[in-house]
């Protein structure tokens, strides 16, 4: 038996037909992408030993960070730095068990800032443009975090100053 | 200083409330909706322009470092956020009660089409341009997958502010056409779809994994089956309550609220996100009656104006405008603007012409379809509190939503300008009786309206005067034609049609209209044989809009009243002063000094048989021409008896060529062989014209009086010269402007009656 459709059906049908199509693609190649590393949170920041800044103290630092564009605002200084680009160095061949890829911090095509990840713990060494290194842990998330079974806890507190990382 | 905690709140609330209602009404002046003012204060009270230019007020009341009693948060702005959800879900509720199932039903193909696309085509774009904004914009956390963030896209650009596009529509009177029927239609068919989308974005965020999301879905199959199985029944219960008791008990409204709590909890609870379930509860309420009005009422003012404004300002606290500062940033922006125009815009247009509805018409719809307004900033916001955005984005979709509500009224008044469509239409339908003398009679108080009822019916007459074809010739079946009267009540919008269609209000028939009773009575009473058509509407503009209709009425002469200014003393300011200086057609703007007392039947003094007095003040001015024209027409229609009285200086001249031009001038003008009573034609030399009128002025019942320059009127349209004559006159008064292109200035007709044999008025010169 022949199934009649009216106009008003068949564009319907293949309105809804496009629609779902349309959907499924944009879903199906979407999934493949990749956001930029969420660093947005506050930090702790504690000076490495060994570093020629021992007159530095430890400070928490807020990140504000929409994908690719980051905003540093320091507590205790009540400063903010503009907004700096995140951009992500390519995965270390030589430490493959890196938990995330290293990501540099750019204002103007100058480099502010570079977050590496320290194997082992869920923190960062950071590095700024003077020398200083900081071993950086984000305290405070600003989006909730997978659980534990994703990432390992940090293995110690960052109180105390720490072991400079190996380059 | 320290502040404490309350200090520090009513300290926001009060400066939120007070900025909102200023750009609220300057907005209003600027011809945008009200909401628009209030969305843009929120965004100046945040750190993109207060925290900017003044960061030390703005760290004052909204970061305050030293709060004491600060309870369960160390965020003193954390309160704002608590009440402005709080409004938000009543809003939503609010929102819901006003949705009218009956819109959905019943509509033509369009609508039903137009709709659907008006979902489907911004949602695909939305959720396509999360493509390539996802890379750039967004961050690799939990609650911001790629699913989310795409779909949370295609929500936020299918959105429609129903509320804002439902005030367009009252305002500009489209909502009883063909297109203001397809736009609401496809705003509430927008409204029900993005609120359950939501709904859906906010379950596949929260969920974390397919069970989860499961138990979600399954849950809110449940809580939607028992809202519409076990609550509807009873709001429909209560409802009965209302009726018998014939008020709304306080009760029964503690109830209501309660029933709004409990649902907004559990959707809260569900995962699904509290505002759909305020919004579903006010859907469920029965619709269309007065206990759901009255109801409406009640929590209207509270919610619109004290809890909504406050979730403007908490969103313009988040709103980071100073995150954009990067022009690629802005071209995302822009992006985000085009894409979002494109989808609605172009995707409501485009679906209205595949209908058969012409470009024009599917443009208008499309642009209506593009407000976002507030409902916009409802779903950011729950974006961002979710994490399914981020911080740029959000205030990227901020701009958004403001552009493309600010973009309405300008494009709607390009692509669609109501006033010449409906010119267009008018004029189509009354060239067949153009030649019946209309008068518009534009009603501000119900008192006022039977004197100029009787006014008008007077200068209109129980004929029409004869007309004249081609040939020369009395056509015996138009001068039968009866005059048309057109009774007009502008109502200022009220406040509540801010948010609210309002539409329930503008199904009052016109001629039902408390304002317009006593014309459309005196109208009938006197057996006027003149075709009365009866309007009203809201209006932003009084003055502007009265000069459309009566353009688009193609009628002979606008008749206003006058009623003293609540600020300033000029007479002839204020609207009458923009009507008279802005019609394109013959204007009357009548003072009543004992003239309704005539014929008003309670009145000692009503006599309406004896004949009126006339009096018509004349210097030779176009003005006063037209003002001896209307005292002919009225001395035709009721036999009143008319002066014209020329002053003329004491030591000048060529006075008695002066004269002679105008009596020359009332010849023509009353040379009517169906003019009853005789016209006087009194020549009184004086150095002072206007005292000379206030003072003859006084045995007369009328005086009609051009607004000439002479007569110290004319030049008030343009400065500040004392309207004397209208101050100081003891009689009522008819100051009238004339028009060159009024529709009947010079009419063949008028020419025809002009010349043809009649008695000369006597001439007198006063002593």
């Amino acid at each position: 038996m022949a199934l009649k459709i009216d106009n008003a059906t068949a564009v319907y049908a293949i309105m809804i037909a496009l629609f779902a199509a349309g959907m499924w693609a944009i879903l199906a190649y979407g999934s493949t992408l990749r956001a930029q590393p969420d660093l947005a949170g506050e930090w702790e920041l504690v000076p490495e030993a060994g570093s020629d800044q021992s007159s530095r103290q430890a400070e928490r630092v807020t990140i504000e960070q929409s994908g690719r564009f980051v905003r540093l605002q320091s507590r205790a200084k009540n400063s903010s730095i503009g907004t700096l680009a995140m951009k992500i160095l390519p995965p270390d061949e030589a430490r493959p068990t890196m938990p995330e890829d290293p990501v540099v911090l750019t204002a103007d095509g100058e480099r502010k800032a570079a977050f590496t990840p320290v194997e082992g713990s869920n923190s960062y060494r950071v590095q700024l443009p003077d020398g200083a290194t900081y071993r950086a842990q984000l305290v405070a998330p600003a989006h909730a975090r997978p659980t534990a079974a994703a990432k390992p806890p940090a293995t110690a507190p960052l109180t105390a100053p720490m072991t400079p990382h190996a380059p | 200083m320290h502040l404490s905690l309350i200090l520090v709140l009513l300290l926001q609330v009060a400066l939120i409330l007070a900025l909102s209602r200023v750009m609220g009404v300057i907005f209003r002046y600027l011809h945008q909706p009200q909401v628009m003012g209030e969305m843009v204060a929120g965004i100046m009270l945040g750190p993109s322009l207060l925290g900017w230019l003044w960061p030390g007020a703005f760290q004052y009341v909204f970061r305050p470092d030293t709060v004491a009693g600060l309870g369960i948060t160390s965020d003193p702005t954390a309160y704002l956020n608590i009440l402005s959800q709080i409004g938000v879900i009543f809003f939503l509720f609010l929102v819901g009660l006003e949705l009218d199932p009956t819109l959905l039903k019943n509509r033509g193909h369009t609508a039903v089409v137009v709709s659907h696309v008006s979902i489907i085509a911004p949602f695909l774009l939305g959720s396509a341009l999360a493509l390539y904004l996802y890379p750039n914009l967004f961050n690799d956390a939990p609650r911001m997958r790629f699913t989310s963030v795409a779909l949370f896209m295609g929500a936020a650009m299918s959105i429609t502010a129903f509320p804002v596009l439902a005030r367009i529509l009252t305002e500009r009177n489209l909502h009883k056409t063909n297109v203001g029927a397809i736009a609401i239609t496809c705003a509430a068919v927008d409204d029900v779809t993005a609120w359950c989308m939501l709904a859906f974005v906010v379950g596949i965020a929260r969920a974390d994994g397919v069970g989860p999301g499961l138990k979600t879905a399954a849950l809110s199959i449940v809580y939607v089956s028992f809202m519409f199985l076990v609550v509807r029944p009873f709001l429909r219960q209560l409802e009965r309550v209302h009726d018998r008791e014939g008020r709304l008990s306080q009760n029964v409204v503690a109830i209501i609220f309660l029933l709004v709590l409990v649902s907004a909890w559990t959707t809260e609870a569900i995962g699904i996100h509290a505002l759909f379930g305020a919004f579903l509860m006010g859907a469920l309420m029965p619709k269309g009656t007065r206990f759901v009005r009255t109801l409406s009422e009640k929590l209207e003012d509270y919610t619109v104006i004290f809890l909504l404004p406050i979730f403007f300002a908490y969103t313009g606290l988040k709103t980071q405008v100073g995150l954009l500062d990067r022009g690629e940033l802005w071209l995302d922006t822009g992006l985000i603007i085009a894409v979002a125009c494109a989808g609605k815009f172009g995707g409501s247009t485009l679906a209205g012409r595949a209908c058969g509805v012409s470009w024009r018409e599917s443009a208008t719809v499309g642009i209506l379809m593009n407000t976002r307004g507030l409902m916009e900033l409802v779903i950011l916001n729950i974006g961002l509190t979710e994490g399914v955005i981020t911080p740029a984005v959000f205030a990227m979709m901020v701009i958004m939503a403001l552009v493309t509500t600010a973009l309405t009224t300008p494009v709607l008044q390009l692509i669609y300008p109501a006033a010449r469509f409906a010119t267009d239409e008018a004029r189509a339908k009354a060239s067949v009786a153009r030649r019946a003398y209309a008068v518009l009679v534009s009603v501000a108080l119900p008192e006022t309206g039977a004197t100029l009822a009787r006014l008008a019916g007077m200068l209109i007459g129980p004929t029409a005067p004869a007309a004249v074809d081609a040939k020369g010739k009395t056509s015996s079946k138009a001068s039968l034609e009866p005059g048309r009267l057109i009774a007009l009540h502008l109502r200022r919008p009220v406040d509540h049609e801010a948010y609210r269609a309002g539409l329930d209000e503008e199904s009052t028939p016109a001629v039902d209209r408390v304002e317009l009773a006593p014309l459309l009575n005196s109208a009938r009473s006197a057996g006027q044989s003149s075709e009365v058509e009866a309007l009203s509407f809201v209006s932003r503009d009084v003055a502007n809009d009265i000069c459309q209709v009566a353009l688009a009425k193609d009628v002979d002469l606008v008749l206003m009243g006058f009623h003293k200014p609540v600020f300033g003393q000029l007479l002839l300011g204020g609207t009458v002063h923009k009507v008279l200086s802005q019609c394109e057609t013959n204007v009357a703007v009548f003072v009543d000094r004992g003239f309704g007392q005539r014929f008003g039947a309670s009145s000692p003094d009503a006599d309406p048989t004896k004949p009126l007095r006339i009096l018509v003040p004349y210097l030779g001015s176009r003005h006063d021409r037209l003002a001896m024209e209307l005292a002919s027409r009225i001395g035709r229609n009721t036999g009143a008896s008319v002066t014209v009285l020329h002053v003329v200086p004491t030591m000048r001249g060529n006075a008695n060529v002066r004269t002679m031009d105008v009596k020359g001038a009332v010849d023509r003008v009353f040379h009517d062989p169906s003019q009853p009573a005789p016209v006087e034609f009194r020549v009184v030399p004086d150095d002072s014209p206007v005292a000379v009128v206030v003072r003859e002025s006084a045995a007369f019942d009328l005086v009609i009086i051009g607004v000439a320059e002479e007569w110290g009127l004319e030049s008030h349209l343009f400065g500040w010269r004392p309207e004397r004559i209208a101050r100081e006159c003891p009689t009522s008064l008819m100051m009238v402007r004339w028009y060159a292109n009024a529709a009947g200035a010079e009419s063949e007709a008028e020419k025809t009656t002009m010349t043809s044999a009649a008695p000369e008025p006597k001439a007198v010169v006063a002593p």
